[in-house]
């Protein structure tokens, strides 16, 4: 691929980032809506059917328990889009990719969800951080969470956990058992490479362990 | 007789005040919180319609559409979904769906597409029987 072909890839690829990210978080927020519109719903029903059209406290404050944990719900959701969007502020900065990559999971919850798949952090032995462009890492690392999900199809768990020695930094995904050859078409599409060059990583795999990582050479 | 109604949803509270509120109306609601639930109910009862959200974990609404719409065609399925954009409508209406209603709904509208679903699914009932007599009086002389 050219330099300006690389460009276009990358910039392709971030806009479909934002926009599934932000896709999935406009989808659950209708969601929320939906529920506290049909809660308010339910409390003109009963104010139409109750005699004297007085509600009982009872079945006010269940109606207001479900609104405010729908709400609170939202204002969640708006928050970590809040966050994401200001992942493009800097084109660069010391990130720590266990926040990250936890972060990234959290962002994508749903998506998550719709695979039925279980996907627990190892926490990392000690702090790890790479100087990168924050929203690239976390399109990174949704490509690779996705890719392990869609690997898990047998034992639907996914295990991120974290590596460091004297010369790398790794995030590795472990999928249980995986379908074979599963691992040889791996980030072939010319966006994955176009960010996995942008953001100086190498993709290990290894077909024993069903696993795939994310190296970072601390010599770059 | 009051009409019977299968609600597929995988938002739990939203299962729930749903039904109230379309039981309130006079319907008789089984609810289901997984397309892979909704398919092993309709072996079970009958149904008259189904509303079923778009987009659930697992096999999602688009795969459920057309499982069910092989196992019972007539069943007349109404899809609930965030973002009703014009190629998902056009994709769900060619996959068999008698509607498409974008959350969050007006209850009102909703009990109206119910009902004209219910309408819609006794007239391909009749039109299947016509067409079995018809069939029957044919190869036996009538």
């Amino acid at each position: 691929m050219k330099k300006n072909e690389k460009v276009d890839e990358l910039t392709q690829e971030g806009f479909r980032f934002f926009g599934k990210m932000s896709a999935s978080a406009t989808h659950e927020i209708k969601n929320t809506l939906a529920i506290i519109n049909e809660n308010v719903g339910f409390m003109d029903d009963l104010s139409m059917m109750s005699q004297d059209g007085m509600l009982s406290c009872e079945q006010i404050n269940s109606v207001t328990k479900k609104i405010k944990k729908q709400v609170q719900r939202s204002n969640n959701i708006l928050k970590k889009l809040n966050q994401f969007s200001h992942s493009v502020d800097l084109s660069k900065q010391m990130a720590d990719v266990e926040t990250t990559v936890k972060f990234t999971l959290d962002l994508a919850s749903r998506l998550i969800e719709m695979y039925e798949v279980t996907v627990e952090i190892i926490p990392a032995p000690s702090h790890i951080s790479v100087n990168a462009n924050q929203f690239f890492l976390e399109n990174m690392i949704w490509k690779a969470v996705e890719t392990a999900c869609q690997g898990a199809k047998q034992e639907k768990k996914v295990t991120v956990s974290f590596k460091q020695d004297s010369e790398t930094l790794a995030v590795w995904f472990s999928m249980g058992s995986i379908e074979d050859g599963f691992l040889d078409n791996l980030f072939i599409a010319n966006e994955d490479k176009a960010l996995i060059e942008y953001l100086n990583i190498v993709v290990e795999k290894d077909k024993t362990n069903s696993c795939f990582g994310l190296v970072w050479s601390e010599k770059n | 007789m009051s009409e019977k109604v299968l609600l597929v949803d995988d938002e739990k509270d939203f299962l729930e005040i749903m039904a109230q509120r379309m039981e309130a109306r006079g319907f008789e609601i089984t609810t289901a919180g997984s397309a892979e639930q909704a398919l092993s109910i309709i072996d079970t009862k009958p149904f008259d319609a189904i509303v079923m959200d778009f987009q659930m974990p697992g096999m999602d609404g688009m795969e459920a559409l057309k499982a069910i719409k092989a196992k019972s065609p007539e069943l007349q399925i109404i899809l609930l979904t965030g973002y009703a954009t014009v190629e998902k409508t056009v994709e769900a209406i060619k996959a068999g769906a008698s509607d498409f209603l974008e959350k969050p709904a007006d209850i009102e509208v909703l009990a109206k597409k119910i009902k004209k679903a219910t309408a819609d699914k006794k007239l391909h009932v009749e039109k299947q029987t016509e067409d079995r007599v018809k069939d029957i009086l044919q190869r036996f002389g009538g």
